[in-house]
């Protein structure tokens, strides 16, 4: 096969893993590309209202496989990918194949289920690689604990409120249209913050749809780590037990 | 029967005075497929759960939907006489010279059982597509949906502000192209007749008229009229079609996540 052709082969271990991430995708873009360079895989998609962005990292050395010459990108629908991931099962594993016209799809398990997409060219947001500001608030806490939190504050309205007072406070409320509200108090003496950092104490609102966007991502993190500044954007990162992470970075309602 | 014709037809199955036996195998089928699911029958209705109830033989008109959700209809009024919610169990069989379809649900256990002694006409629908309904944009909507995504409109391109006035009335939306040419839009709701290609050609000389020589003129609507594009044409102006479903998604977003920033005002526009 001429080098030109050479096709990028991945095989990652955990199909499920990889649905909860393409759930949470679903939601906010129709099409993405996925980019293999040898270092690892990687997805950024903004959603077209500009409200959010997912940045998707896998290092190569969380693939059972990796065999990545050169970089070559999977441009693919995600309704599509997410309508096949969902007939797999648990334990199976997933191998894909890319050719610049092609992605092969393999679900490997009892049996093997392969899907042949072509590969769409996706654009990909024209965005900046480093983020061009820092956060003042680092919370680290349990992936479950963020989605009690989500959920809990969905019941009273569209906002949820951020709070750090001080380094030992972290509030978490849902604020409603007529004034009603919903409040968890989380701290690090009673051991539901993990890590905390806060230079300074900042307040931020987000838009509950679509933090509900992300919370498929509860099921392949054990932890959530919660970034922000007073006015600003807050970037959710969910680390993966397979040394891969995703980052949701959400714009700040200011009303 | 398999009723031929246009391709949508190909999807429809239907029996037309089957026996009980021929409509419990094609609604078995249509069940086994996921089809939309059509039973007109005399029948005998019973229900127990919350209450219980019983109706004696009659006409009714049955809906299976591929949700598993039965609707059962009499001959007046719109509300239906007997209904179970999607997801339940529905099964169908011929029992002592009836034609049986149970639909059960589990929690809480109610159960609907139709007994029907002839079958007039059964049919389905097999793929049934569900309609999208998306409310029609206003002119502005649509404008501010397009000034936020200019790249739906081309690529490179660079919307600087809306309403422009000019001489005969306001611009819709102008911009820069990517060669940083001058770009005007008038924006169209709906087909955009020969009157929208002549508000637009009236813009453009008064602009042109003002020494914007290298101005362009582009009408967005969802279609055109023959005329329009031909006036478009000889005037040397441009048209794009936009797709309002697409623009309606877009509007529907910026309300879900409503009051929220652009994240581009962070981030920087690349």
């Amino acid at each position: 096969m001429p080098a030109e052709t050479m096709a990028a082969k991945i095989s990652y271990p955990d199909a499920k893993a990889f649905q909860n991430i393409v759930e949470a995708l679903s939601k906010i873009i129709d099409e993405v590309s996925l980019k293999l360079t040898p270092e690892g895989a990687r997805i950024r998609a903004m959603d077209p209202a500009k409200i959010a962005l997912i940045d998707i990292w896998l290092p190569s050395s969380a693939f059972l496989e990796y065999s990545v010459e050169e970089e070559v990108t999977a441009g693919f629908n995600v309704a599509g990918l997410l309508k096949l991931l969902r007939r797999g099962r648990r334990g199976d594993r997933l191998d894909l194949e890319v050719t610049p016209e092609k992605i092969t799809v393999r679900m490997v398990g009892d049996v093997v289920k392969k899907y042949v997409f072509n590969n769409l060219e996706v654009l990909e947001p024209e965005i900046p690689g480093e983020l061009p500001f820092t956060f003042k608030v680092s919370a680290t806490i349990l992936a479950d604990l963020f989605k009690e939190a989500v959920k809990d504050a969905e019941t009273v309205g569209e906002t949820m409120e951020l709070e750090a007072p001080d380094e030992n406070t972290l509030y978490i409320r849902g604020v409603g249209a007529e004034g009603g509200g919903v409040e968890a108090r989380l701290t690090v003496e009673a051991g539901q913050i993990i890590e905390y950092r806060v230079e300074e104490p900042c307040k931020s609102r987000y838009s509950i749809d679509y933090l509900k966007y992300v919370l498929s991502l509860t099921k392949v993190a054990d932890t959530a780590i919660l970034e922000f500044s007073s006015n600003s954007p807050l970037r959710l990162r969910f680390t993966m037990p397979s040394e891969g992470r995703v980052d949701y970075l959400l714009a700040p309602k200011i009303e | 029967m398999r009723l031929r014709g246009c391709r949508a037809l190909e999807r429809l199955r239907a029996l037309i005075g089957p026996s009980l036996r021929e409509a419990a195998g094609l609604m078995e089928a249509l069940l086994r497929e996921r089809g939309w699911m059509l039973l007109w029958a005399s029948c005998r209705a019973y229900y127990e759960g919350r209450g219980a109830s019983e109706s004696s033989r009659g006409d009714v008109l049955v809906m299976v939907k591929p949700d598993r959700s039965v609707i059962v209809h009499g001959p007046r009024g719109f509300k239906p006489m007997n209904w179970q919610p999607s997801g339940s169990t529905v099964s169908v069989g011929v029992e002592a010279g009836s034609l049986v379809v149970k639909a059960l649900r589990r929690n809480p256990r109610e159960l609907l059982v139709l007994e029907c002694g002839e079958v007039y006409l059964v049919g389905g629908l097999l793929e049934p597509r569900s309609p999208e309904f998306y409310m029609y944009m206003s002119e502005s909507e649509i404008r501010d949906v397009l000034a936020a995504n200019p790249g739906l409109i081309e690529d490179g391109l660079r919307i600087v502000g809306v309403e422009l006035p000019v001489e005969p009335g306001f611009v819709d939306m102008y911009g820069y192209d990517k060669d940083g040419r001058l770009v005007v839009f008038e924006i169209k709701r709906v087909k955009a007749g020969e009157s929208a290609a002549r508000q637009l050609l009236r813009y453009i000389e008064a602009l042109r008229s003002r020494g914007l020589s290298n101005v362009r003129g582009v009408l967005l609507a969802p279609d055109f009229t023959e005329s329009a594009i031909r006036l478009l044409e000889t005037s040397g102006l441009e048209y794009k079609r936009i797709d309002l479903r697409r623009l309606y998604e877009l509007a529907s977003r910026r309300l879900l996540g409503r009051g929220s920033r652009d994240l581009l005002d962070y981030l920087g526009r690349g």
